[in-house]
């Protein structure tokens, strides 16, 4: 089906698509950096800026989950308490929370485990294979899919009718949306992502994740998060439903093209990386929940 | 401020540490075993090696850890720790994404391969089955689509151990409530039935599955079994040593029929072992393929062997 020309005409309005919380960019900016060049005090001037992020990053920090002998008050505390690493998490999460509409029949945390879990299995196998920037793989896993967003802002009843399809026929989100909407999350990502300004690579990785293959620059990370995307939704990370179908990574696009650029990769224990990821995705479920409430 | 008045008895995932010791452990068990723990079983793991901490009066883990790597005693203690991870493990419906993988994804191209070879029959291995919760267990699976997905089709569990003890076992069908925890209650209603208050599996899954005692190494009870379409060998493999075990994978290679597949036990994995076999993603599991021609054959073939 052909995409509805005043879908296009919302979609390429910026008005009519949700504003980047001011703190998000600056975060990610932050995230991409090194590890071990990331400074605290700079984190912590970042969250204190928003008042409602701050109040909920204390709320976790003391909430039984995290729960440190003593309560923390302060921002600064909490990065203690938590670690820089959390607290990324839980503030980028935070500031996605804002970005997402409620939707009746679909949990927005369940795009945001799956962000989460993309973005951390992202770096992680870009740190496995010799990836010189695993951050941009975390921040680019993080946003790859904010093509759903703006399927969400200005088509919310077509889109949950593409989400019940997919569910229903245990399919590829990407190819219900084709079906509902004549449009994708990729396409439409790509839309959101130029309004957004975002960086060119993240925009590639947005626009071409479930085909690397069209990736004209940034191919290697294109197929970094396009293996992640996959690799979480197999193990139960997805859109909240369990899509049936054969993954053979050897014949993936994502998998096989990097396979050809990184020596690591030959040979590679995919299966030890599989199981691997569900200890990831365990906390990525702690975190979420402490967010969120729930992952539904 | 928000306080921090609810203490709830939560698990704190965030306080556990691992000591180093137990990821070398880990490792170990994983490089000489193929088994992983991820990190979210890592505490499981620390309370199995505990179990065997105890029971051989060292101090720690770190010395633990010497006994698995000293070369006197590290296969017949490798073998105690394998036992206590996989204690308790046995039940029907044990790995529940693994069987909806199997059932909705594996099944259907089986039979689809079947069909091409115009046959109508399906063949089943259950090897290492154990006191028989898996290949019954399969069994209840096939029955249930015998009358949607696989009509007009036959089908047969075969199911071998080397234990005779739990062979018998088996061949009672005659289990206690624990088996059954993970077996919906409308199977369990409709398969089993209550005989001197044990449950009794029906007669009807019973004539599906055949008891055989067989030698996972023993080369010719292997090669007796043949035009196989999908082996479980679940908990098994771990047990062998690193030629053993490319051993009987060659075996159920060519046991197997082409479009065969390969069932392991939740993280177990052939990396490093065998390329007779490719990795396939299944959703929450794994399975292996078997491939057409190994590279060692291909090999063997280029070089006009």
């Amino acid at each position: 089906m052909a995409c509805d020309p005043n879908l296009l005409r919302k979609l390429q309005s910026a008005r009519e698509l949700p504003t980047l919380p001011a703190v998000l960019m600056p975060l990610l900016r932050y995230l991409e950096r090194p590890l071990d060049s990331q400074d605290m005090h700079e984190i912590v001037k970042l969250i204190a800026k928003d008042e409602s992020l701050a109040a909920r990053c204390l709320q976790i920090a003391n909430s039984p989950l995290f729960s440190c002998s003593r309560e923390v008050e302060s921002i600064q505390a909490a990065v203690v308490a938590l670690g820089l690493e959390r607290i990324h998490q839980i503030a980028v999460s935070c500031s996605f929370l804002k970005l997402l509409p409620s939707m009746s029949d679909v949990s927005p945390s369940v795009f945001w485990a799956h962000s989460l879990g993309c973005a951390l299995v992202a770096r992680e196998f870009a740190t496995r294979i010799g990836f010189p920037d695993p951050g941009k793989a975390y921040a680019a896993g993080l946003l790859h899919d904010v093509g759903i967003i703006a399927l969400l802002s200005t088509a919310p009843e077509e889109f949950a009718k593409s989400l019940r399809l997919a569910r229903s026929e245990r399919m590829a989100l990407h190819e219900a949306e084709q079906k509902e909407l004549g449009i994708d999350h990729e396409e439409a990502g790509k839309i959101i992502a130029q309004v957004w300004h975002l960086p060119s690579d993240i925009r590639e990785v947005i626009a071409h994740h479930h085909t690397p293959e069209k990736a004209a620059e940034s191919h290697a990370l294109v197929s970094i998060v396009g293996f992640s995307d996959l690799l979480c939704r197999l193990n139960g990370i997805g859109y909240g439903f369990t899509e049936e179908h054969q993954t053979n990574f050897a014949e993936e696009p994502a998998f096989s093209s990097l396979a050809g650029q990184f020596a690591a990769l030959q040979p590679f224990d995919l299966a030890r990386f599989t199981f691997e990821t569900e200890g990831v995705l365990e906390e990525v479920r702690a975190v979420v929940t402490q967010v969120y409430g729930t992952v539904q | 401020m928000i306080a921090n008045s609810v203490k709830a008895p939560v698990t704190r995932t965030e306080s556990y540490n691992p000591s180093p010791a137990l990821i070398q452990i880990r490792d170990l068990i994983y490089k000489t075993a193929g088994i992983f723990h991820s990190n979210n079983r890592l505490r499981l793991l620390e309370e199995r090696c505990q179990k065997r901490v105890q029971a051989l009066g060292v101090r720690s883990l770190r010395d633990y850890y010497d006994c698995l790597t000293n070369k006197a005693m590290s296969r017949g203690e490798l073998t105690s720790l394998l036992n206590e991870i996989t204690i308790g493990e046995t039940c029907f419906f044990r790995n529940q994404p693994q069987l909806d993988g199997i059932r909705h994804i594996v099944l259907p191209r089986v039979m689809e391969a079947k069909s091409r070879l115009c046959m109508r029959h399906l063949r089943i291995w259950s090897a290492g089955c154990s006191t028989g919760e898996e290949p019954y267990t399969l069994a209840i699976i096939l029955l249930e689509e015998s009358k949607s997905r696989l009509k007009g089709w036959t089908f047969e569990v075969v199911a071998t151990d080397l234990n005779e003890r739990s062979l018998s076992v088996a061949e009672a069908g005659t289990y206690g409530e624990y088996s059954v925890r993970n077996t919906d209650v409308h199977l369990r209603e409709k398969y089993f039935h209550f005989q001197n208050s044990q449950l009794q599996i029906n007669p009807e899954v019973k004539a599906k599955v055949r008891f055989n005692r067989v030698n996972l190494s023993d080369e010719a009870a292997m090669k007796a079994l043949h035009d196989v379409d999908i082996i479980f060998c679940c908990n098994v493999l771990i047990y062998f040593d690193v030629a053993s075990k490319q051993r009987v994978i060659r075996y159920f290679h060519s046991s197997l029929h082409g479009h065969g597949y390969l069932v392991l036990g939740h993280a177990e994995s052939l990396f490093g072992i065998s390329d007779q076999f490719q990795l396939v993603h299944l959703p929450s599991s794994t399975a292996y393929v078997r491939h057409e021609t190994s590279t060692a054959e291909k090999e063997a073939l280029d070089h006009g062997m």
